[in-house]
């Protein structure tokens, strides 16, 4: 007989290094799938408080998959096999969860299925773990849950608000989703497994793909472009500007800058379908992506909200595009990259956010320029971003340098071909728009004394010579 | 104390060794095009006509510039030192 101690305490099952290491790797790739699924729906939701709210929330749970993934290197996970031997069974719930119909039967399943499932494992894992020696995992965990706990009560309000997720379809559809996760034991796998319902009426539907042409919120008339320096044929929505440009620049610059960030919902749907086409690469890569998108979610709510604090009836009167997005929505993802990329470079390098500041502190709007200087910080990021990640796309050499060139030119000149082809378009016409704003704008000016601010600036000075510096 | 010429400008300005030429435009007072003020957005990055200019040897490895861009003379400005007198094209 061999002589021991009793022990001093006991601990309870799958909690040892080994077993908390495979299940937090579960949630890592419960979270990472999540994140993917949730851009590509930002992109097909049109709906704009889900949308935004969708956004916010991919990026959340980028931040999720991330603190899990730090906790899974730090429990003697081999690093080569973090982002590899993805738990199948978990990616098979997710590829079912992307399969709904329309954006309210998804968050239905996402919100009403998965983030349940999910707070579930958490809670699960927070009662049975050790509170000192896996403390830095609880730490975590506590931090995630409350995050999960908000989503799902934040989103379950938005789209009782909005009036969807509670058809009889949206029910059948978390049947069918909780049965998933029935199939595999729950997200952390430790449940008793059910068969996949293969017979359920949800079942054999074909895999999500994210749409390569969007459509804006049903209340805002449909619309190709925001602004003029966007489309030269559109002579007589330039020259509707031009009236409000002739109220006085800063007024312009004011109205342009709130368009035009409500309009960057675009280069937050580009990085969300990217994260959403390419699948293994990098973890980072979906980290900087997810960061870019949400940011740019962040812009066009910034543009929405001075919009709105200006009291005006936002659909009838400014326009909501969608002919960035949709001219390349069917180029592979990396050129749709490149093309974003090229943008960003290009306003930073011409000073542009440094101007629309300096007017927007001449107009004394203490708001706009709020915006604008935490757009700039962003849109610094993003270059960073775009620069570190082609490369690592399309090679760190003068080869892929040339072929980033290449996907440039001929992106951009697809784009042209996309304004010219559409230059007649009742759609492309800014005119309406922009003669319905005018009497609006003029009668809520003021006057402030005038600091003498020279102001020449494409596009908000609708000048053929100042819009030919673009 | 170096100085810099911004020759499409015509401005001229100041630079102590140890301060960015970015530092030391905004201490004259001079506008330039800028940014992250970290070396990784590109905003700054300006063609050096004449003179030397160095990145910042601290962390040149981390600049988000290329090599085929520093051998035709692009410097960021913000993560640089002039060590002679310099022409910019600005």
């Amino acid at each position: 007989m061999a002589k021991v101690l009793p022990p001093s305490r006991s601990t309870a099952a799958h909690t040892r290094v080994e077993n908390a290491s495979t299940i937090l790797k579960r949630f890592y790739v419960a979270e990472r799938q999540l994140m993917r699924t949730l851009a590509a729906w930002f992109v097909g939701t049109s709906q704009w408080d889900l949308k935004r709210q969708l956004s916010e929330d991919m990026w959340q749970t980028a931040q999720h998959a991330d603190v899990l993934r730090t906790r899974v290197l730090e429990l003697r996970y081999p690093r080569r096999d973090v982002d590899r031997k993805y738990d199948p069974d978990v990616l098979a719930l997710l590829a079912e969860a992307a399969k709904a119909t329309d954006s309210h039967e998804f968050i239905a399943g996402a919100y009403g299925v998965l983030l349940p499932a999910l707070i579930a494992g958490y809670e699960a894992y927070l009662e049975r773990s050790d509170p000192l020696d896996d403390a830095p995992t609880i730490y975590r965990l506590r931090h995630i849950l409350a995050d999960k706990l908000a989503q799902a009560e934040r989103m379950g309000a938005l789209a009782r608000r909005v009036g969807g997720g509670d058809r009889a379809s949206d029910q059948t559809w978390r049947d069918y989703l909780r049965r998933w996760v029935d199939a595999i034991g729950g997200i952390d796998g430790l449940g008793r497994r059910a068969e996949p319902p293969t017979d359920h009426p949800c079942a054999g539907r074909p895999a999500y793909d994210v749409p390569r042409s969007v459509q804006r919120d049903a209340r805002w008339r449909p619309a190709l472009f925001h602004l003029p320096h966007e489309n030269k044929y559109d002579t007589a929505g330039r020259d509707a500007w031009k009236r409000i440009e002739a109220l006085d620049k800063r007024v312009a610059m004011q109205v342009w800058s709130a368009i035009s960030h409500f309009n960057e919902i675009w280069a937050a749907e580009v990085p969300a379908s990217v994260m959403w086409d390419l699948d293994g690469e990098t973890w980072a890569f979906y980290m900087d992506l997810a960061r870019w998108s949400w940011d740019e979610t962040r812009h066009s709510t910034m543009g929405w909200r001075a919009l709105e604090g200006w009291g005006w009836d936002v659909p009838d009167l400014i326009p909501w595009a969608n002919g960035l997005y949709n001219a390349l929505g069917n180029v592979p993802a990396r050129q749709r990259l490149a093309l974003l990329y090229y943008y960003e470079e290009g306003l930073l390098r011409a000073g542009t956010k440094q101007i629309e500041i300096k007017i927007l502190e001449s107009a004394q709007d203490d708001g706009s320029t709020h915006d604008m200087d935490y757009d700039w910080a962003d849109e610094a990021i993003h270059v960073n971003f775009g620069y570190t990640w082609l490369k690592h796309l399309l090679g760190d050499d003068k080869a892929g340098r040339e072929e980033l060139k290449r996907l440039t030119d001929e992106a951009r000149q697809i784009m042209a071909d996309f304004i010219a082809a559409h230059k007649d378009d009742p759609e492309a016409q800014l005119a309406p728009y922009f003669d319905r704003l005018y009497p609006v704008v003029a009668r809520m000016i003021r006057d402030i004394p005038d600091d003498g601010m020279a102001i020449e600036w494409a596009p908000v000075v609708a000048d053929e010579q100042v819009l030919e510096e673009l | 104390m170096p100085t810099i010429h911004l020759v499409q400008s015509g401005v001229a300005f100041d630079a102590a060794p140890d301060e960015t030429i970015m530092e030391a435009a905004e201490r004259a007072g001079v506008f330039l095009v800028h940014s992250c003020l970290s070396g990784t957005c590109r905003a700054c990055m300006t063609r050096v006509l004449a003179g030397e200019v160095e990145h910042d040897p601290e962390y040149a490895a981390e600049l988000n510039i290329d090599e085929d861009e520093i051998e035709d003379g692009f410097r960021l400005l913000c993560s640089s030192f002039a060590r002679t007198d310099v022409e910019l094209e600005r």
